[in-house]
């Protein structure tokens, strides 16, 4: 079987501050009436209403740094981190940022631009968009990526719970998609993160992703989750998107308010990771580091 | 900012790790290669050059 890497459609250098900016603009309106993920809410952010996600009409960021934990291709990256999220994992390594979209510093475009290019000279290979969840935040994210010089080689680092309404605003605009696929089925999505129809919605994404930039496909291995979540995924990944590379992560810490599941006190076991690689061997799966 | 969590067994867990925090883990454990490739990867550019997209 001959595999073929999709061609990624990514906008020409020069116009992609001009087309962030050109949709920043219409983007905003969309807070009028809420579809940017998959709650669907519908509220309106610009009256000050809140959905799941309970974010207002502006974002936060509650980091940005140069960072060399992520996947060695992307390193260094320039990561910015925007507060709020639309799942509510348990386990969010993140969660006190995550859970509040208040959290951190107004966004100062012209600071953060300076910052992004001071890193760049610092030695950033990437600069990376992430949350929480930035998919929430995407008026802000296309004024981001208006403001950074078009040259540089942008991550989106997502849950992969956008609609078709989000992507369609992000298309062409980053390089690579970073995207998580958490839970090999609904019943532990529903548990662990609150959300329903996880397996629908994040395929789609995943697939239409694979199509429309380069893709990693992240799964951080959780303690007594390999045969309910590590399989099924890595099982429909070999189906379905058999070229794609696959960040298998297994630095899970029982953090946040992890305690509340059982099976999630601990870290992962030597055990468990050498079963998830044997799994991931089998499906014949691209790991990357 | 890293944050870091040490279990009783000496495993070290980072999150948002810095180039300076990589570069005191490697210091620690020497042999963790992986630590020492991340530790490894920042390369100052010069003034005039940007990471090209491809």
């Amino acid at each position: 079987m001959i595999l073929v890497e999709p061609t990624p459609s990514v906008v020409p250098i020069g116009n992609r501050a001009l087309i962030a900016r050109e949709r920043a603009q219409a983007a905003r309106a969309v807070l009028a009436d809420c579809h940017l993920c998959a709650h669907h809410c519908g509220v309106n952010r610009l009256a000050g209403e809140q959905g799941l996600c309970h974010a207002g009409a502006e974002a936060k960021v509650f980091s940005a740094q140069l960072e060399v934990g992520d996947e060695m291709e992307l390193l260094p990256t320039f990561a910015i981190a925007l507060s709020g999220c639309d799942l509510r994992c348990s386990f969010c390594i993140t969660g006190a940022e995550s859970w509040n979209p208040r959290a951190g510093e107004p966004l100062c475009l012209v600071t953060l631009a300076a910052r992004a290019n001071a890193a760049v000279k610092n030695g950033a290979q990437t600069v990376m968009i992430l949350g929480g969840e930035p998919t929430i935040h995407l008026p802000s994210v296309l004024e981001i990526v208006a403001a950074l010089p078009p040259s540089l080689r942008l991550i989106w680092k997502t849950n992969a719970h956008g609609t078709a309404l989000a992507r369609n605003w992000l298309e062409g605009l980053f390089d690579l998609w970073l995207a998580d696929y958490k839970f090999g089925n609904n019943h532990c999505a529903e548990r662990l993160a609150s959300v329903p129809r996880y397996q629908e919605v994040v395929r789609e994404n995943l697939v239409w992703a694979s199509h429309h930039s380069e893709l990693i496909v992240r799964h951080l291995l959780m303690p007594g989750h390999v045969d309910c979540c590590w399989e099924p995924i890595a099982r429909w990944l070999a189906a379905e998107l058999p070229a794609v590379k696959v960040s298998l992560r297994s630095g899970f810490w029982p953090g946040w308010r992890a305690a509340i599941h059982p099976e999630l006190t601990r870290s992962f076991s030597l055990t468990e990771l050498r079963s998830a690689w044997t799994i991931a061997r089998n499906y014949g799966l691209r790991l990357v580091e | 900012m890293t944050e870091l969590l040490i279990q009783a067994d000496g495993t070290v867990f980072a999150h948002n790790l810095t180039p300076a925090l990589a570069e005191l883990l490697s210091t620690l454990n020497p042999s963790d290669e992986m630590m020492k490739q991340r530790a490894c990867a920042i390369k100052p550019q010069s003034s005039d050059e940007l990471p090209a997209r491809t």
